[in-house]
């Protein structure tokens, strides 16, 4: 008796991975009925509510204290996987209604697209409660599979394939590394568990060669997930060649579980952290200051957007060695949960404006023109101010400008990496941040300043969600970076 | 509730007509209906100016209210207004007054104003015109009001956004250009600040300018207790955001692009009001925060300032571009009001502070009639026009009184200004004579490219018959100059109550408790007034 009610209060714990896979199955079910043109619109209305609901469900059971342990010890349920559910669920829904308009003007609604987002979304969802490297492992490939497939969704067009077959390569290739971490780390640890590995890293297990290696094979894994250089080879391709509404799915999505994934496991590893900290170091100076200097030659907005996201992977990366520290100094002590509390409001404040770009793209696009490079963004405050506006916020919010989310993320970036102590890193970031404003105004002067062509603006029906999403992105962006104290408490880590 | 907000309804109230002006229905600066001719569909929207002149005459009212609220004299921040803003790290919605803050901010409420009215004949895409520049001035009002460190910040940055889209929209044909260096120059230094004022935060658990430059608080002793090094690296992260902003040579380079490409509001407002900024910064941030420090490095800031006076006023001479020259007298101008702040007498310092106001006044002036004869005759180069005295009398007599008080005539404002930071600058030790020579050098090249520039285009024959038939001032031109020239005289003949406002405000933000070594001390602090009766 008492196992079974732990089990229904273990259900109950994960309820909104429940309902997003229900509303995953439903929409599969109803899919032969919707396919002949009557209710095309049913599977995004479907699948809007599965995600609303669960967004509901998880702040109903919203738990203040410590985690607890779910499903003997397979899953993890704290603060930290709550606020990053939260944010995760927020994204999964802008994209989702980024998506309704787009994929009608691109001729490819179809029921599965939803289907495969609501999975992936809860693969993602499964990534931040995970406490075993196993359980991570399904997770990162639940989400995975899904992105591979969305990629490619667009099968008329060769760089769509092109797009998901690079990304379903370099992905596999990634789980294998990770697979082969988590097998080396079994074998130091005798379990997969984060608990015993965690205790085995404290008996010194990563000075041994295999244990070094697991480690190593395990970031390099989640390091292709956040697309973090030398790993991140894969993304440029596949933001730009994927359909866009797909591209503002897993941009966002794919950041907000491998990260929380990667606090997780930096968690696990930080007994041994002198030995990975270093490398952590170097890899988040050379991810964002490479990300930037690319982007700044780029004239194709998703692929901008593309380097753009490695290049925020570096800041991240930096709150990560925040992380790290935790065991290391007094400082870094100290600087751990800032850290932490910073990686999810920044998730949020990236998530907010990626969407958002990503969603204006969508919704400028039509049938037979797909906007995508700058010269398609040309004038367009003259035929769609509202949205040219809300561009600009979301390009601001990125670079990071004051009065929007972005500028209050990349704050408390800065805070917890100054009080770690770690003063070269912070101007590293300020000094990339500088390089990175020049290309986030380049896509606003060319939407503003420019007036000799004019972009039009689409007239078919059916792009009222993307709006909608478009302002929901920008409405809390500024909301977030003038008054954000209102959702810190709900976002923080330690309560 | 407006007595307790006065503050922050001046900070605030242009946001909201911001909004208004968004609401304002009718053509939109950007039309709908894309296919329509240029000229007919982004036309003006004499509703939206409507708005925004009303907020901006608000302002100014607003302006005048805290002006009489204020207390001469009296130490500390008046006006306050404080509330949490961000608790989880200690930031508060904290603002407050003192002479300087309060001067500069009644120099913005005017200018703006003038902009506005002068603004009123905008033809192209005015609805957005009048957002982007009711948010400037709220940013600001707001950074002269703040005594947080990030609220500030905050401020600080939102400066830069809708210049950036006033130089970008607006202006001439390399307004890209100047707009995004204008951006990224500023940016660069601000983001080096931010990462300064992260590490006063961290070190001193402190946001707070007030508690961060009262001795004895113990945030105020953390920052003081900071070791040496770090003290002098945290200056400079502060220092560089300042120094871009004044500008000061070598990171000048930016000015001339965005004063010669901004329309003519944006060239008032930069030179006016967005310069003073980083004058404002090192005198509220970098003085009593870091004194010691300012103290040290001001030889090279004073050799520097000494460069730009020179340096900007020769290559000032020979521009054929009327505004390109005047945006080069601001190289200038601003050196000697860095000459005024790092004498670090009371004298030269208070100088300094008129000369500011003084130089919002006069080159303000001096954009508004540069734009006013680009409006009749499309271009700026001095060999265009030529003895259009004849023509224009009454743009000429004022384009005078302008060159006059930038030229720093007696009697004017601007010899005000500049006499007490000469007089400074030559009784303070950490100068002395050969930098008061360097500054006074500044003044006779100011009198040169003025009166040339002035003899080149206004007197002689009328060279170009283009010239012959353009109309002199308008009633709303007239209305926009007229207040300048009044305040030229005003501050040349009597500038008492504006200086003993100073004395209040320069002793909350810390300026008179500096030590001064003065070499001549034989001469008390002169009544500033004293010299020009």
């Amino acid at each position: 008796m008492e196992a079974v009610r732990q089990v229904v209060h273990d259900i109950g714990a994960v309820l909104p991975i429940v309902i997003l896979w229900v509303t995953a199955i439903v929409i599969l079910l109803l899919a032969p009925l919707t396919r002949r043109g009557v209710g095309w619109h049913v599977p995004g209305l479907l699948s809007t509510a599965g995600i609303l609901a669960a967004l509901a469900a998880l702040i109903r059971r919203n738990e203040g204290g410590f985690g607890t342990g779910l499903f003997a010890g397979a899953l993890y349920s704290d603060t930290l996987s709550t606020a990053g559910a939260f944010v995760l669920l927020l994204a999964g829904l802008l994209a989702v209604l980024v998506a309704q308009g787009y994929l009608r003007s691109r001729g490819i609604e179809k029921p599965e697209y939803y289907a495969l987002l609501v999975l992936s979304l809860s693969g993602a969802y499964l990534m931040l409660l995970a406490s075993d490297l196993l359980v991570l492992f399904l997770a990162l490939e639940l989400m995975s599979f899904g992105f591979y497939v969305l990629a490619g969704f667009e099968r008329t067009s060769s760089r769509s394939e092109e797009a998901a077959l690079k990304y379903f390569l370099t992905g596999a290739f990634a789980s294998a590394l990770f697979l082969y971490g988590l097998m080396l780390a079994f074998g130091v640890a005798g379990s997969s568990s984060f608990e015993y590995i965690q205790a085995a890293v404290g008996r010194g297990a990563l000075k041994t060669p295999m244990g070094l290696a697991a480690a190593a094979l395990l970031l390099a894994g989640l390091g292709f997930k956040v697309a973090a250089v030398p790993f991140h080879q894969w993304t440029p391709d596949v933001y730009e060649g994927s359909p866009t509404s797909s591209t503002a799915f897993f941009a966002a999505t794919a950041k907000i579980g491998a990260f929380v994934a990667l606090i997780r496991v930096l968690d696990m590893l930080a007994g041994g952290s002198q030995v990975w900290l270093p490398a952590v170091r170097l890899m988040a100076i050379v991810t964002m200051l490479f990300g930037n200097v690319i982007a700044l030659s780029q004239l194709n907005v998703k692929r901008m957007l593309g380097y753009s996201a490695i290049a925020h992977a570096g800041y991240l990366l930096a709150a990560m060695v925040c992380v790290g520290m935790r065991y290391v100094s007094a400082e870094g002590a100290r600087s751990g949960m800032p850290a932490m509390n910073a990686t999810v409001f920044y998730l949020l404040a990236y998530a907010l404006a990626t969407i958002g770009a990503f969603g204006v793209l969508a919704c400028m696009s039509a049938r037979g023109r797909d906007v995508q490079t700058l010269d398609h963004l040309r004038g367009l405050v003259r035929t769609d101010p509202a949205a040219a506006y809300a561009m600009m916020l979301f390009m601001l919010s990125l670079a990071g400008i004051p009065a929007t989310a972005g500028f209050i993320a990349k704050w408390q970036v800065f805070y917890a990496v100054v009080i770690a102590g770690d003063i070269p890193l912070a101007v590293t970031i300020a000094l990339a941040s500088a390089v990175g404003a020049y290309y986030y105004l380049r896509v606003v002067w060319y939407m503003v300043f420019d007036e000799s062509t004019i972009a039009p603006v689409p007239t078919e029906p059916g792009r009222t969600p993307a709006a909608v999403a478009i302002y929901i992105s920008a409405f809390a962006t500024v909301l977030l970076g003038v008054v954000p104290g209102f959702l810190m408490g709900f976002l923080s880590v330690v309560r | 509730m407006l007595e307790q907000h006065l503050l922050s309804a001046l900070i605030f109230l242009p946001l909201i007509g911001a909004v208004i002006v968004m609401l304002v229905p009718g053509r939109a600066g950007v039309a709908a209906s894309a296919s329509a001719h240029a000229d007919t569909s982004t036309g003006s929207n004499r509703s939206a100016w409507l708005v925004t002149f009303i907020v901006a005459a608000l302002e100014l009212v607003l302006g005048a209210q805290a002006w009489l609220r204020f207390r001469p004299g009296v130490a500390g921040f008046q006006l306050r207004e404080m509330a949490a803003w961000l608790p989880t790290f200690g930031i508060s919605y904290d603002v407050g007054v003192d002479g300087l803050g309060l001067l500069l901010i009644l120099l913005t409420v005017l200018l703006t104003f003038l902009c506005v009215v002068y603004s009123g004949t905008l033809r192209h895409r005015s609805k957005e015109y009048m957002v982007f520049l009711l948010v400037l001035e709220t940013a600001m009002v707001g950074v002269f009001a703040a005594l947080d460190l990030v609220l500030f910040y905050v401020f600080w940055e939102v400066v830069l956004i809708p210049m950036y889209f006033l130089i970008g929209i607006w202006g001439h044909e390399r307004r890209i250009y100047a707009a995004v260096k204008f951006f990224l120059f500023t940016f660069v230094g601000s983001v080096l600040m931010l990462v300064g004022i992260v590490f006063v935060i961290v070190q001193t658990g402190s946001s707070s300018l007030v508690a961060l430059t009262t001795s004895g608080t113990e945030a105020a002793t953390r920052l003081a207790g900071l070791p040496a090094q770090q003290l002098l690296l945290l200056y400079w992260a502060f220092a560089l955001a300042f120094m871009i902003k004044v500008p000061m040579f070598p990171f000048h380079t930016w000015l001339p692009d965005a004063h010669v490409e901004a329309p003519t509001a944006g060239s008032v407002l930069l030179a006016g009001v967005l310069l003073k900024m980083g004058v404002y910064g090192f005198l509220r941030f970098c003085l009593p925060m870091f004194s010691n420090q300012m103290h040290e490095t001001a030889p090279i800031f004073l050799a520097l300032a000494v460069i730009a006076v020179v340096y900007g006023a020769i290559v000032a001479a020979v521009q054929p571009d009327m505004k390109k020259l005047v945006a080069y007298t601001s190289v200038s101008h601003m050196g000697i009001v860095m000459l005024g702040v790092f004498s670090f007498h009371p004298t030269g310092m208070t100088g300094a502070i008129l000369q500011s106001i003084n130089h919002g006044i006069s080159t303000g002036m001096l954009f508004f009639l540069v734009g006013m004869l680009y409006d009749r005759r499309h271009t700026r180069e001095i060999a265009a026009f030529g003895g259009i005295r004849r023509v224009l009398p009454v743009l000429s007599a004022v384009f005078l009184v302008a060159a006059f008080s930038s030229a720093a005539l007696p009697l004017t404002n601007g010899f005000v200004g500049e006499f007490l930071v000469l007089q400074g600058i030559y009784l303070s030790a950490f100068s002395g004579p050969l930098y008061a020579a360097g500054g006074a050098l500044g003044m006779v090249l100011s009198a040169v490219y003025m009166l040339w520039l002035f003899q080149r285009a206004f007197c002689g024959p009328v060279v170009h018959e283009a010239n012959r038939a353009l109309p002199d001032l308008s009633i709303r031109e007239k209305v926009v100059l007229v207040p300048l020239v009044a305040l030229v005289f005003w501050f040349g003949c009597y500038v008492t109550p504006w200086v003993r406002a100073l004395g209040g405000g320069l002793g909350a933000s810390g300026i008179l408790k500096v030590q001064v070594a003065s070499r001549q001390d034989k001469l008390p602090t002169p009544e500033p007034q004293e010299g020009v009766r």
